[in-house]
């Protein structure tokens, strides 16, 4: 079974058609890559996946089950996991607080919240993630007070957390330094070595080359090629899209 | 059974009040629709203009039509000053400190009022409008009939402004895209702080033409102001005028169904309509985005 | 070892103000201040409640009264028309608030900001239109309680001293409530919420679920407050219960003194109702409303300056008296404490 099965998926804002009918299909494992110009609808697809906007048509299906009109938090606790595009973390709680935050949600009871202290049953699977992202010593800094860079491993971190099926990241490595990015790449790939599967928006070329073994390619909310790194970076409507002709 | 007669005395007047929550609610719009601040303390410039008219009327002899041009006048500039005194330092802040912002200017000058003047009620009388007129089987006073045709007016010549003036465009502009609007060079302060001087004048007006029939006091303006949240949210944002509109309907609900079912729980009415519309149709009746 | 000695101040802090307000009454012998300090406390509470939903999670009530006003009105009626404890009617109270806190909150949580504010304002005014006509609560005539005597079982004193003590009671069992919330896994969620709420929602949090929860404590804390206020007062009506000054002075302290913050509501009350007395007295009777020109004035001046409130200020002066020490280490830990 596929585990990610996108057909005819279509989200318009009024005039304007963001998401065109696109078809992906990613099987378990995969580490499948999306690039386009910016605007090609690439980060509206990853909302249209995670509940954060309703598809006008088409539809989508995670292990089978359909996802296109599922609440965000259910879409969650499926299976699929998220990274935005600006590291969405919660400054004003420490990284320890946010690690609390995207553990797995299954079976917690909501009257018993106010009294049970936080943290309480977290350990080893924060402390293990933070660790993978290189961050154990920070756990009681406020978010909002460590750097960019870092505050995109936590948001790694925390994806992590939920022991998800599937991880869309999206432009991992935008806005950080080479150095960061040297950091990133090889975490990214040792979670696919580890059995993860990815579905990746970047606009760095020479990570989607290092990463990824499939590349879908969008255009004006189209999909106008797929195919591995290396015919995509020769396909001439590829070229056209990015450069004009 | 209501007979004809009183149904149609209930629509005319709550289509002529609807008139006067349609002009608040225009003001309330157009600053909303440039810097997506609720203005909490709009109601209360509309008392304040109650008053102006009041006192004038008390210690200077004057008929509510000579205060109106004055306080137009004033009340531009003030719209500007609570802008540039108060406003702009909350342009960028998050949107809890904006509503506390206006939230508090609006306790400040209602209590204020209230310390100057108490909670006593007032009422402007002998002036050229109190007089009632009868239209059909209708009667209105004449100073209905001149606000509703003052607020529609008045509407229609911000919409005019707006949409044919340069000035008005670069209001537009600014509205819907601030950092677009920065880049072309329109200088958005002075754009937002028009917006405000437009839309407390017109709130001035509606509390000018009010003052003829309406009791006066400290409170009177925060009914206004939540009908005009209501008409904003009812009307639609980016439409002006689905919110003019929305201001009708809202007189005409608190008119009508007050008058029909029960006249004490009109308000009731409106409130009720308020919430299923937010529920129901949160871009509003009208509105395009 | 030096974060134990400060966790040992703290503690023995607190004691000493808990004991200054156990002695309170027999310090200030005098009705007049116990009064004040019964309005104090009873503020605190309010402002406590408030916050929980307010400060924590965002959603910014305006109509925090109602349920003040269904306290007072439910256990007054048991009391008036079933000879039924006060005590008792708490619970018949919280019962009816909570489903009105959860009516309220399905409908309206997914209003925006100032859309939930307003449209709780306008919910509190359709509740005042209706108790002002119905006859089942008397319309506007209210209800007034009998003395019965110095009596725990029927909570009515003709001295204020028991009132103080119950007050104060309750406003320390609220505030170590909203402490112990405020570490907890749903103080967390919340001011998660309040940051990020689509954030939090695609890590797979039902954030409708919390956010319920805390609007439901927040209102049963109210209605307890609503029964206190009842009994005090002997007297109740819809205006007094439900006119917009007493609802904005609900919000004012807790926002004066920090939202989302344990110590906020507290100082903002501090702050403010010794302050609104003060000038009573020294303006007398042509000082009405001078308080609330000075609420407004303050609620501007924060929310231009610092939005955070009162705490907010105190962890500004903090943190700059320890940049000039330099220690950073220091500067995280104490941020930490204060709040």
């Amino acid at each position: 079974m596929k585990l990610l099965d996108i057909s005819g998926l279509t989200k318009r804002f009024g005039g304007l058609t963001a998401v065109n009918a696109v078809d992906i299909t990613i099987e378990r494992g995969e580490m499948i890559g999306l690039i386009g110009p910016n605007g090609s609808g690439k980060t509206t697809l990853f909302n249209c996946l995670t509940g954060l906007y309703t598809a006008d048509s088409g539809k989508a299906l995670f292990k089978g089950v359909e996802i296109t009109s599922m609440p965000s938090h259910r879409i969650a606790e499926s299976g699929i996991a998220r990274t935005f595009q600006l590291a969405r973390v919660f400054h004003q709680l420490t990284l320890f607080q946010n690690m609390c935050i995207a553990q797995s949600h299954q079976g917690e009871k909501v009257i018993a919240t106010p009294l049970q202290s936080s943290g309480a049953e977290l350990g080893d699977a924060a402390h293990c993630w933070l660790d993978f992202v290189g961050l154990t010593g920070l756990k009681h800094e406020y978010a909002g007070d460590v750097s960019y860079g870092q505050q995109k491993l936590l948001e790694f971190a925390m994806v992590l957390m939920s022991d998800p099926d599937l991880i869309l990241l999206d432009e991992p490595t935008s806005g950080v330094n080479p150095v960061m990015i040297n950091k990133i790449v090889p975490l990214i790939w040792n979670l696919n070595q580890q059995g993860k599967t990815l579905f990746i928006i970047e606009h760095n070329m020479d990570v989607v080359m290092k990463l990824c073994q499939r590349v879908c390619v969008l255009d004006y909310g189209e999909k106008i090629f797929e195919g591995i790194p290396e015919e995509v970076q020769r396909n001439p409507k590829v070229i056209e899209a990015y450069f004009g002709y | 059974m209501i007979s004809g007669q009183i149904l149609l005395q209930s629509v005319i007047s709550g289509m002529f009040m609807g008139g006067i929550y349609a002009l608040v609610a225009v003001g309330l719009s157009l600053i909303f629709g440039l810097m997506d601040i609720v203005n909490f303390a709009h109601g209360d410039y509309l008392m304040l203009a109650m008053f102006a008219t009041f006192w004038a009327n008390r210690l200077l002899g004057w008929d509510p039509l000579l205060t109106l041009p004055f306080v137009l006048v004033i009340w531009y500039f003030a719209g500007q000053a609570t802008y540039r005194l108060v406003i702009r330092r909350v342009l960028n802040a998050p949107m809890v400190a904006q509503m506390f912002c206006t939230f508090g200017l609006g306790i400040f000058i209602r209590y204020a009022v209230y310390f100057l003047w108490s909670a006593d009620v007032r009422k402007v009388s002998d002036n050229l409008l109190s007089e009632v007129m009868q239209v059909g089987t209708v009667f209105i006073t004449r100073a209905e009939a001149a606000a509703f045709a003052a607020s529609l007016a008045a509407t229609a010549l911000v919409f005019l402004f707006i949409k044919r003036t340069r000035l008005g465009k670069a209001i537009q502009a600014t509205s819907q895209n601030k950092a677009a609007a920065m880049e072309m060079g329109i200088y958005t302060d002075k754009v937002n702080a028009m917006g405000w001087g437009i839309g407390i004048m017109c709130v001035g007006l509606g509390g000018v033409l009010l003052a003829t029939y309406y009791p006066v006091h400290y409170y009177a303006g925060w009914p206004f102001s939540l009908v005009a949240y209501i008409a904003v949210a009812m009307g639609g944002f980016g439409s002006f005028w689905g919110v003019y509109l929305g201001g009708i309907i809202i007189g005409l609900i608190e008119g009508v169904l007050g008058t029909v079912l029960m006249p004490t729980y009109k308000m009731v009415f409106v409130y009720i309509a308020f919430i299923l519309v937010l529920i129901y149709r949160p871009k509003g009746l009208f509105g395009k985005f | 070892m030096k974060e134990s000695a400060a966790t040992i101040y703290k503690l023995l802090g607190v004691l000493a103000v808990i004991g200054l307000l156990i002695l309170f009454p027999h310090i200030f012998p005098k009705p007049f201040p116990q009064h004040i300090m019964i309005l104090l406390l009873m503020y605190v509470v309010l402002g406590q409640a408030w916050n929980i939903l307010g400060g924590y999670s965002g959603q910014l009530s305006l109509g925090n009264q109602i349920f003040l006003t269904l306290g007072a009105y439910t256990s007054t009626m048991f009391l008036v028309k079933l000879g039924v404890s006060p005590w008792l009617g708490i619970l018949p109270g919280i019962v009816i608030s909570s489903l009105a806190a959860l009516a309220i909150g399905t409908i309206c949580f997914n209003l925006k900001g100032h859309y939930f504010a307003i449209a709780t304002i306008g919910l509190s005014e359709i509740i005042f239109i209706i108790f002002l006509n119905w006859e089942f609560v008397n319309s506007s005539y209210g209800f007034q309680i009998r003395f019965a005597g110095n009596s725990l079982l029927w909570m009515t004193w003709s001295h204020k001293l028991p009132y103080y003590y119950l007050i104060l009671l309750l406003a320390l069992l609220v505030v170590a409530f909203v402490w112990k919330m405020d570490r907890s896994t749903l103080g967390i969620y919340l001011r998660a919420i309040k940051e990020d709420e689509v954030r939090v929602k695609s890590l797979g949090i039902d954030t409708r679920k919390y956010k319920l929860l805390a609007f439901v404590i927040s209102a049963a804390i109210t209605t307890i407050a609503g029964t206190f206020y009842a009994q005090y007062v002997m007297y109740i009506d819809p205006d007094s219960l439900l006119n917009l000054d007493f609802a904005l002075l609900i919000i004012i302290l807790p926002l004066v003194g920090g939202m989302g913050t344990v110590l906020g509501p507290i100082l903002g009350a501090c702050l403010l109702v010794p302050l609104a007395e003060y000038l009573r007295t020294l303006l007398g009777g042509g000082g009405r409303g001078v308080h609330l020109i000075l609420y407004g004035l303050i609620i501007m001046a924060i929310a231009v300056s610092q939005p955070r409130g009162l705490i907010g200020i105190i962890l500004e002066v903090q943190r700059r008296r320890f940049r000039r020490n330099s220690v950073a280490g220091a500067e995280e830990e104490s941020d930490h404490e204060v709040a």
